[in-house]
């Protein structure tokens, strides 16, 4: 369990039921309260959350703006030198009651507030050089709640606390949210159905024209709810439909409402069809290659939402509530989709799984696999490991966990050392098809061993790229390393992980013959063979027939 | 719920007593004035009712709570 150290300018109330939000993920140690700088001197590795409070610093320096802007830097100097050298997290959350009079303040800043923006930018500039700073201004948390609610005049006089029960409420599961997303990714998959949804109406019965869509009242509210949903896939949350619908019925919506605002382009994957909800959310999970427990599912049948919560528990499946005119407000606030930065590469994400989804999708509904992969323009290079790739090879290395025969998680310095040896043959394979560019998807290293055996010291291969037999072309360009130096046999092994169930058939696929199961095996591969710790396979490198090669053809 | 469950929900690490009427402020570890505090907002909160601060202060036992319970809801 996570460690932190809670302190703050004043009583917190260390062991009241509100810190119990927390507390059950993390273990909470309070410091004597008004005492926030011993956590940052101690050298432990706990986290920190700290929480200041405008007042305070004002009265322990008698309202003395220039002692107190002095006394405040050394401060952040103490939690800059912390960041610096620890990476656990620091909370820093600030509050004031800025609110004086009115008059005060039509004209001129106050001196309050002008101290409180001076502190506000200078946690800001903490929180912007350091990734492990966050900052909560609970201004702007509690004026939802109402300033007046969340402070307490008397707790504060009768026992230094500034903030009322519900104040500490707010901020105690304010800062459970942020601790949660610390530790734990944000969803990544919004499953939306389509009638009473994303429209009001069915359209199987309502039909185009009858549907609750745009214009005013409830219709609004579906554009809005619809606009939530473009906002979260502009930030690369993937939107995907399940509906129980006729598909042509659903994308005419989408093609001829006026008022859709969400587009055909922002939907990555659909099921529409009439099974099971959650047999199509399972389908939708292995066409994106995510886990179920990243899907997010909205419906506004209470009945599917059972089932889904039945059926698959690690799916979040939100209580939407009956009334439509909260939905938009709900979609927008939903802390599971929420992250601290939404980078460009968020962005490209939704690209790459709607690429990755609509191969998948077609290739199913392809009645020849093969011959609809030889139209997608399949385009392998192979590259040498050069300087600039050196960084793919080694974090290839060590992700590749499924189409990996071995295994061997080698350092850029290992592979370096490998490839420099005379009898090693290493190259990568950069990959494009009409679905984009992929990137570097494998690493080869061939091993020219004695006595005409070429061993495959690793073949490992991205699982982006997966179900394009690439695996076909790249061992077609082995088998011509081995045959070009004269080798009789090309030697595999198989180590078991537990992950990498699809190297070995891989194996078996291509024709490759277990040496220890087989007459076949010269007494050269049987010496070598006692030498593996997995299972030794070999192909005959003069005959090699390769499965799916075709679909090749004309590129090399 | 009766005021034995405020009890036992703010001093989760002490063992209430069953019979609560004589228990006072130091009688239990974690019934010091950090707890008493605690104590008061659980109470507050639980009957929907706000004390004064002249009333906290002179809260420090079961039978001065359950006085001021009994003030605040006879709407004394």
């Amino acid at each position: 369990m996570v460690s932190y150290k809670v302190c703050g300018t004043s009583n917190l109330l260390e062991g009241n039921k509100c810190w119990e939000v927390l507390e059950k993920n993390c273990q909470l140690h309070f410091e004597g309260y008004g005492d926030i700088t011993s956590a940052l001197l101690s050298d432990d590795d706990c986290g920190l959350i700290t929480v200041l409070f405008l007042e305070d610093l004002l009265q322990n320096s008698n309202g003395d703006y220039v002692t107190i802007k002095q006394s405040l830097s050394s401060y952040l100097n103490l939690i800059e030198e912390k960041a610096i050298k620890s990476t656990r997290p620091l909370i820093i959350c600030l509050g004031s009651q800025l609110h004086q009079n009115i008059i005060t303040e039509v004209k001129v800043n106050t001196e309050r507030k002008d101290l409180n923006d001076w502190l506000t930018d200078k946690i800001a500039g903490l929180r912007d050089r350091f990734e492990s700073v966050f900052f909560m201004n609970l201004n702007n948390i509690f004026y939802q709640h109402g300033a007046q609610k969340m402070f307490s005049t008397r707790n504060w006089y009768f026992g230094r606390c500034r903030l009322s029960l519900d104040g500490l409420n707010v901020l105690a599961e304010a800062v459970s949210a942020v601790i949660e997303r610390i530790s734990n990714p944000p969803k990544k998959v919004l499953v939306l159905d389509c009638d009473n949804t994303i429209w009001g109406g069915v359209i199987g019965e309502d039909g185009l024209q009858g549907l609750v869509l745009g214009q005013d009242g409830l219709g609004q509210a579906f554009v809005d709810f619809q606009k939530e949903a473009v906002a979260h896939s502009d930030n690369g949350v993937i939107i995907v439909l399940a509906s129980k619908n006729n598909e042509e019925e659903v994308w005419n919506v989408f093609d001829n409402h006026d008022s859709m605002v969400l587009k055909r382009d922002n939907i990555v994957t659909a099921q529409i069809n009439w099974n099971e909800k959650a047999d199509n959310l399972a389908q939708i999970a292995d066409d994106l290659d995510l886990n179920a427990d990243s899907f997010v599912f909205w419906d506004d049948n209470p009945i599917e939402r059972d089932k889904m919560k039945m059926l698959m528990p690690q799916v979040y499946t939100v209580d939407v509530p009956q009334n439509i005119i909260e939905w938009p407000g709900l979609l927008r606030s939903l802390d599971c989709f929420a992250k601290f930065k939404v980078t460009t590469d968020d962005k490209k994400k939704a690209d790459q799984y709607r690429s990755r989804a609509a191969f998948t999708n077609n290739a199913r509904n392809a009645n020849d696999l093969n011959s609809y992969l030889s139209t997608l323009n399949l385009s392998p290079v192979m590259l040498p490991l050069s300087d600039a790739h050196v960084a793919r090879a080694e974090q290839m290395c060590l992700k590749t966990n499924q189409f990996n025969l071995r295994t061997k998680r080698y350092s850029a310095t290992e592979l370096i050392a490998q490839n420099k040896e005379a009898n090693n043959h290493m190259f990568l394979v950069k990959f494009s098809d009409t679905y984009g560019d992929h990137g570097i998807v494998a690493l080869v290293s061939l091993n020219l061993v004695s006595e005409g055996l070429a061993f495959l010291d690793t073949f490992l291969m991205s699982c982006r790229v997966l179900g394009r037999h690439l695996e076909a072309w790249v061992l077609d360009q082995i088998i011509k390393i081995a045959a070009d130096n004269g080798m009789q046999y090309l030697v595999a092994e198989f180590i078991d992980t537990g992950r990498n169930r699809i190297a070995k058939d891989f194996l078996t696929t291509y024709c490759f013959e277990e040496i220890g199961d087989t007459a076949n095996a010269v007494s050269s591969l049987k010496r070598f063979n006692n030498n593996l710790d997995g299972h030794g396979y070999f192909l005959r490198v003069e005959d090699a027939l390769i499965p799916n090669i075709e679909i090749y053809r004309g590129n090399n | 719920m009766e005021l034995k469950d405020i009890l036992e929900q703010t001093f989760k690490n002490s063992s209430i007593p069953d019979d609560i009427e004589h228990l006072k402020m130091g009688d239990l570890d974690e019934w010091d004035s950090l707890g008493n505090f605690n104590l008061i907002l659980a109470v507050e909160q639980h009957f929907q009712i706000q004390f004064d601060i002249a009333d906290m202060e002179k809260i420090n036992s079961v039978e001065e709570i359950q006085k001021r319970i009994d003030d605040a809801i006879s709407g004394k």
